[in-house]
């Protein structure tokens, strides 16, 4: 049924767009002929790593959802969020939807 | 062996409420009061944790009616009937985002798989749905 799916759902590091504000130094000759450091405030947005939630939603016959489970051990989410996803064409086209890597256990991080 | 991600039924065709700390007796009566107010045909009660329990009814409706009863409810249990409680307007804000409503199906970290807990009414519908994809995890 196309109403009913499976949701696959955990924590996981993925690539991110963060703004990151820092200083940069510049040297400037003053009128004195003298040189000075100043400082101005940068911001660029880059890609980090960062753990946080993701989820993949799989819909399809039983069997093929219990295909899916099973590939999803060594697959994890591309996007964060990947909703509504045929069964039939993940199992045969994994790598459009997911990426390999592994599912983050929070707790056995931090201790 | 044990996986690190967790497994949950999704659905955008019937109602499905997550009652975090709340008492069996709570859960019942609220599960009956709405199942008669909308004529749900039954309900499922879930044991997820202690003190937080999933509820599932019976009647298949439309994304646009059930947004409109579980908002009804959030609406009562929020601001009402029940005291204040933000867990289920949390859960219910990110269920409309996505669109469908989830509820968990497998063991997550320390908690064991959701056990059940009653039926009362129908279970021809949604609750027969819910429980094939519950049998098979």
């Amino acid at each position: 049924m196309k109403s009913h799916a499976v949701a696959f759902y955990g924590t996981t590091r993925y690539k991110k767009k963060v703004t990151v504000t820092y200083k940069q130094r510049y040297w400037k000759k003053r009128s004195d002929g003298i040189k000075q450091r100043y400082h101005k405030k940068v911001t660029v947005k880059r890609f980090k790593y960062v753990k946080g939630g993701q989820r993949l939603t799989v819909y399809g016959s039983p069997e093929q959802i219990k295909q899916s489970k099973k590939l999803m051990e060594d697959w994890i989410p591309k996007k964060q969020y990947v909703d509504r996803v045929p069964a039939r064409l993940f199992l045969k086209h994994p790598e459009r939807f997911a990426r390999k890597g592994k599912w983050v256990d929070f707790k056995e991080d931090e201790t | 062996m044990k996986h690190n991600y967790v497994e949950g039924f999704t659905t955008n065709k019937g109602l499905m409420l997550d009652l975090d700390q709340t008492t069996l007796r709570e859960t019942k009566k609220i599960a009956k009061k709405y199942c008669k107010r909308f004529k749900l045909e039954g309900f499922l009660i879930l044991r997820s944790s202690t003190n937080n329990y999933h509820v599932v009814f019976n009647k298949y409706l439309s994304w646009s009616k059930t947004l409109e009863y579980l908002f009804k409810i959030v609406w009562n249990y929020h601001y009402y009937q029940h005291g204040e409680k933000p867990h289920l307007t949390f859960w219910a804000i990110l269920q409309a985002c996505k669109q469908s409503e989830t509820l968990r199906i497998s063991s997550k970290k320390h908690k064991r798989k959701p056990c059940v807990v009653l039926l009362n009414g129908k279970d021809d519908k949604l609750i027969s749905d819910y429980l094939r994809y519950y049998n098979e995890v």
